[in-house]
């Protein structure tokens, strides 16, 4: 009798014990894993959206439409509000090519062309050229957990992996636990400086995948400037024709 | 003498003419026998108005207003056929009288593997070429300024070789249909095209 219950208490210490490990071993994400789950959000093979891009400065507000397809490495958008018709962009993996429809000609964006915003927004056309997953491009790490818009986040720091080039030295993501998606970004130059931060306002579930549908970035250099950027309408693995993305089409 | 050269201005104001009629049917005739949505046709445009002074050295002052006037009309695409529209009008400086005169007013039907342009369109002949180093420094907003002499009457054709080669041969008229000019383009990954200028021809009246 004796022995038998010391076998069962022998077990149910060796139960508590285990089940202890598994808690610890599924709360010790790493950096990298917390980052590719947000990337299996964020990232898609083909989409089609409509957008609508607010630019605010100051005072003045200007609104923009547009609509854009896109696969993993290149992407066609054009710009559908009076002022900016017929302005289009194509990016070919790490070329981007714009479309004047008042000249009605193509030039090519490149060099120092690529930190200005796009458009007059605080996007610039480099932050659209980046199509690579972050986990490629940065060492991430977990630096704390922090509580934000009463959501619990993983707050993890990213700083360039050597020989890449990337717009940003180092990148700190708010990343939320439960849902894995990316609600705060501050962006900065290897001298510590912040250059912009991203915040996102809403999320809703498309087709399965949690999307960012409206965001804002603000630029850190410029004083009252900001630029929302606001997803009207999305449809992911589109059939999109093989000659989509070519200069042909930007005419 | 005199009687020759208006029998000749008669005769260029008469193809001028006939161009604009013939670009003209074009559109009509394409846009009402396809089914469009006339809902999303479209006006707008942009108006400039700047008060200018002049100081002289005698002490004399002068300021005149001067005005111009954006204007667009906006046909969106059908059946592969595309309508473009777009006048300038502006306050002469010379002569302070309103002036104007059509940016654009051309129609464009994509083939298979052609898409041909007939009628007033803007042409950059050595745009983006090495023969024109602003293209590299200022950037083509700067190439977007007004100038008048870009916008021609044209028939262009365009072919695309694969996604990032084409191959333009454009024939242009020019001082009222006095001149072609004709050249063909072509444009390649190296984003160096190679432009030859062809002979400009005379079309020579007869009497």
């Amino acid at each position: 009798m004796q022995k038998v219950k010391g076998f069962l208490l022998i077990g149910i210490i060796m139960s508590i014990l285990c089940s202890s490990l598994m808690v610890i071993t599924a709360a010790e994400m790493t950096a990298e894993e917390i980052i590719n789950k947000r990337d299996d959000n964020e990232y898609f093979d083909t989409a089609q959206m409509e957008a609508e891009m607010i630019i605010a400065s100051g005072s003045r507000i200007i609104t923009k439409t547009m609509v854009a397809t896109t696969d993993k490495k290149n992407s066609l958008a054009e710009f559908t509000n009076p002022q900016d018709r017929g302005t289009k962009f194509l990016k070919r993996e790490d070329d981007l090519w714009m479309f004047f429809p008042d000249a009605e000609e193509i030039i090519k964006i490149s060099g120092h062309m690529l930190n200005q915003g796009m458009m007059g927004s605080d996007f610039s056309y480099q932050d659209v050229m980046e199509s690579d997953k972050l986990t490629d491009l940065y060492d991430f790490e977990i630096i704390k957990e922090e509580e934000l818009d009463g959501r619990l986040c993983y707050v993890l720091e990213g700083i360039a992996k050597e020989g890449v080039k990337v717009s940003y030295y180092r990148r700190v993501s708010w990343v939320d636990k439960e849902r894995f998606i990316g609600l705060k970004e501050e962006l900065y130059a290897q001298s510590g400086r912040i250059l912009k931060e991203t915040k996102v306002n809403k999320i809703e579930e498309i087709e399965g995948r949690l999307i960012a549908v409206d965001s804002v970035m603000e630029n850190k250099l410029r004083k009252d400037t900001y630029t929302q950027f606001i997803i009207t309408q999305i449809s992911f693995n589109p059939e999109i024709p093989e000659e989509t993305f070519s200069l042909q089409n930007l005419r | 003498m005199e009687a020759t050269k208006e029998i000749k201005q008669e005769q260029t104001l008469r193809m001028k003419k006939y161009f604009s009629i013939i670009t003209l049917t074009m559109m009509f005739i394409s846009f009402f026998t396809t089914t469009t949505s006339f809902a999303k046709v479209d006006i707008g445009g942009e108006l400039n108005i700047t008060l200018s002074g002049v100081l002289f050295r005698e002490g004399e002052a002068l300021a005149y207003p001067q005005g111009s006037l954006d204007l667009e009309l906006y046909i969106p695409p059908f059946d592969n056929n595309q309508i473009k529209s777009a006048a300038y009008l502006y306050t002469n400086p010379t002569t302070g009288q309103l002036d104007f005169m059509f940016k654009k007013l051309y129609f464009r039907h994509k083939f298979d593997k052609l898409q041909l342009t007939v009628g007033r369109q803007p042409i950059s002949w050595s745009f983006g070429s090495v023969l024109n180093p602003v293209d590299f420094t200022l950037g083509s907003v700067v190439m977007d300024e007004e100038t008048g002499s870009k916008y021609q009457n044209a028939i262009e054709a365009y072919y695309p070789i694969n996604w990032n080669s084409s191959i333009t041969a454009i024939a242009a008229f020019s001082n009222g249909f006095k001149n072609v000019k004709w050249a063909i383009r072509g444009r390649t990954t190296l984003t160096l095209p190679l432009i030859m200028f062809g002979k400009q021809n005379k079309i020579v009246q007869k009497q």
